[in-house]
């Protein structure tokens, strides 16, 4: 490496810049190698590892630029603050990307920018770094590819078939609190290239035959090298049956090799953001209440279809009179209690409404929302394990998706005892108030009035725990709120 | 009866199978050798493919191809008394057929359940933080070479996931602590032996690389959310030895 010492300074600033971001998920889209090439995608994710603090990390998160025209008051890169600037090439960010990935480092890449010059001249390179990545090297691993508000339709277009996951930031969840801390960005600058994002997802699905705008675009493959691989030897012996790549293969049915199973499983590839699209809410930057900051994701979710919202606890490192005092306590238990939340409109059925069907506006910090709901309705428990449908029993505390599906499959060849709820993973010490089993209930000795008290203390036991855990049981790509 | 098998599945298989024709098991063991024989009575079951078929296809057939796998899976951990564990599920599996896997709530289908949440866990924890190092192939072309030693015998799981993502390079990954490798290219993977102390002959790059993504790993994290024990959760230490940005 002729650079070397030039690419790391430029890694450092430009990794420093872009940590702020929560986001690093790889998932959402399944993608299969192909001779030539180099990656694939796994609907799953997969998190390589986890930095000092406890996020995982999936992909290269890096800024191109954090060269910045715009004064965004709560952003470090902002013109007016006095921080390193440097910048990437297409060329070097593509070869640290490559020789990261085949590394088994990174699942893909991150790529984020600052405001250089305009927002159409920065994607312009951000597009050129994406291009020599998937059509020069053959990369087909992740790319998620954050755009700039005020992005033109083209470069919307262009980067959109280029990564697999586009994202726009709102940040700030309300006009006003834009106007305020973010003066160069607009609403429409936001929302329109979302609009864009959206309908282009929509229009794909809808388009089939050959040769339209969204048809696969096929890499030639390249030659392989014609290497012969000494250290492979003869083959290797068998060890018996079931010690050898048949039984991976099994689930096939026959003995495949990878190209094989290739073929069984081409399948249409969506060409335009094959895993959707995303965005991120500052939370405590600005006056916005829980019950606005739900609201807005439930409608991102309803009206832009997005794969995530995620929430970023706003950390104080700019003085400004608009924003909490630099080094002021991150709201990080608010964050924790918003992705609850959010788990719970997303896979237990709830709605917004009623998660936040209280007087106050905002979520109770000492309980987890599913608790808190519990306890405003007391009419709904407690259930009968044994009779409940599979969506009143995602209401109780204590039970998450997985043990309610084992309670559900156990229930059709035997009857549930209270022992077997242990064995499933269910949380007893918090479900035993709200259910009975076989009719009989056992969160007797704690009464009704004291029930949140006790919840409360209890959860106080482990609360390092809990709190520990926010970030990245919310962050990453396998997750459970209990 | 205590059972001494030679390790592999077909002969925890063909155990199965005595326990059913020769005489009941009380405990199944791995055959060592220099290990004193107990007083206990003891039975030497030899590997034995026809048999191992049969208890297989059996399985498929009484309880699901599914109860196979799980069964194949919880072989695979480095747990004591797994045989014992997977003994009482195929046996109880026989009893209730596919409902088995149904009852969540019994103590031996847990037991199965768990052995093979450890399988999956770490299998999927390696996909992600297995390191490769570009080493030089014996043409002077690029291999790539990555050690592990996981607790659970998962080199044949995780493969195909690399076989089909890494279609530029040959590339070998090192089961250190089983002294065994798998060896790809191309399309193709073989299982061999490997000696523990193995030590390729890295490329000019390949430090320039470690150290990028060293200072990548140590910039990424975020001084105000510190968390090392939330770290230590998701990578437990025993991991550690073998991951570049830990050294």
């Amino acid at each position: 490496m002729q650079n070397f010492e030039s690419i790391m300074e430029k890694l450092k600033i430009l990794t420093d810049a872009a940590k702020y971001d929560v986001s690093c998920s790889s998932s959402g889209h399944e993608r299969r190698g192909q001779d030539g090439h180099l990656g694939s995608s796994a609907a799953m994710g997969i998190c390589h590892t986890w930095t000092a603090d406890g996020r995982c990390v999936s992909l290269l998160k890096v800024l191109y630029t954090n060269k910045c025209v715009y004064d965004c008051a709560y952003c470090i890169n902002r013109r007016s603050n006095d921080v390193p600037r440097a910048a990437f090439t297409p060329r070097e960010l593509a070869d640290l990307t490559m020789e990261f990935y085949r590394r088994n480092y990174i699942e893909g890449l991150f790529l984020s920018s600052a405001v250089n010059g305009s927002p159409d001249r920065t994607l312009e390179e951000i597009c050129e770094a994406l291009r020599i990545l998937r059509s020069d090297y053959g990369f087909l691993g992740y790319i998620h590819a954050k755009l700039i508000p005020g992005a033109s339709p083209e470069m919307v277009q262009r980067i959109g078939m280029l990564a697999d996951r586009v994202s726009i930031n709102i940040e700030l969840p309300s006009r006003e609190s834009l106007a305020a801390l973010a003066p160069q960005k607009t609403a429409a600058g936001i929302l329109t290239p979302m609009r864009q994002i959206t309908d282009a997802m929509a229009e794909q699905r809808s388009l089939t035959g050959a040769g339209n705008k969204y048809s696969k675009y096929r890499y030639r493959p390249k030659q392989l090298p014609d290497s012969n691989f000494a250290l492979l030897g003869e083959e290797a012996p068998r060890e018996g049956r079931y010690s050898t790549a048949k039984m991976v293969f099994r689930g096939a049915g026959k003995n495949l090799t990878v190209r094989q199973i290739d073929a069984k499983m081409a399948v249409k590839e969506d060409r335009f953001a094959p895993a959707g699209q995303t965005t991120q809410l500052m939370v405590g930057a600005s006056g916005e209440s829980d019950r606005q900051i739900l609201a807005l994701s439930h409608a991102l979710y309803k009206n832009f279809f997005l794969k995530r919202v995620y929430f970023s606890a706003y950390i104080p490192l700019m003085s400004s009179p608009l924003l909490p005092q630099v080094g002021s306590a991150v709201p990080l238990t608010r964050e924790h209690r918003l992705y609850q939340a959010d788990w719970l409109m997303r896979f237990y059925g709830f709605d917004v409404s009623e998660i936040l069907d209280g007087n106050d506006p905002n979520l109770d910090l000492q309980l987890d929302p599913k608790i808190a709901w519990a306890l405003r309705h007391p009419e709904y428990f407690p259930m009968e394990i044994n009779r409940a449908s599979p969506e009143e029993i995602l209401r109780i505390p204590g039970i998450g998706t997985i043990s309610a599906a084992r309670i559900v499959r156990q229930r059709r060849v035997a009857a549930v005892t209270y022992d077997d709820l242990k064995r499933m993973g269910v949380v007893l010490k918090r479900a035993k108030y709200f259910i009975t089993v076989g009719g009989r209930y056992y969160g007797g000795g704690v009464q009704q009035e004291d029930l949140r008290e006790h919840l409360i203390l209890q959860s106080g036991g482990q609360q390092l725990d809990l709190f520990a855990q926010t970030d990245e049981r919310f962050l990453g790509t396998k997750l459970q709120i209990e | 009866m205590e059972y001494l098998y030679d390790g592999t599945f077909d002969g925890l298989l063909t155990c199965l199978y005595e326990h059913v024709y020769t005489e009941k098991a009380d405990d199944i063991r791995v055959l060592e050798e220099n290990v004193q024989l107990s007083l206990g009575r003891q039975m030497q079951v030899k590997t034995d493919l026809t048999k191992s078929e049969k208890v297989a296809k059996a399985i498929e057939k009484k309880i699901s191809p599914a109860a196979l796998r799980r069964a194949y899976r919880a072989y695979l951990t480095a747990e004591k008394g797994k045989e014992m564990d997977v003994l009482r599920y195929v046996f109880l599996g026989f009893k209730l057929g596919r409902d088995v896997d149904r009852l969540h709530g019994s103590e031996t289908v847990r037991r199965i359940d768990v052995l093979n949440h450890k399988v999956s866990w770490e299998a999927d924890r390696i996909l992600g933080i297995l390191r490769f190092s570009v080493i030089e192939g014996p043409d002077g072309k690029d291999v790539l070479y990555a050690a592990i030693h996981p607790n659970c015998d998962l080199i044949q799981s995780i493969m195909p996931h690399f076989l089909n993502r890494f279609r530029q390079d040959p590339f070998i990954i090192h089961d250190v602590g089983r002294e065994k490798a798998g060896f790809a290219k191309d399309d193709e993977w073989v299982m061999r032996p490997l000696p523990r102390d193995f030590s390729p002959q890295y490329t000019v790059d390949e430090q320039q690389y470690r150290e990028l993504w060293r200072n990548y790993f140590r910039t990424a994290a975020i001084d105000q959310r510190r968390n090392p024990k939330l770290q230590k959760q998701f990578i437990p230490t025993r991991y550690w030895q073998y991951l570049t940005e830990m050294g």
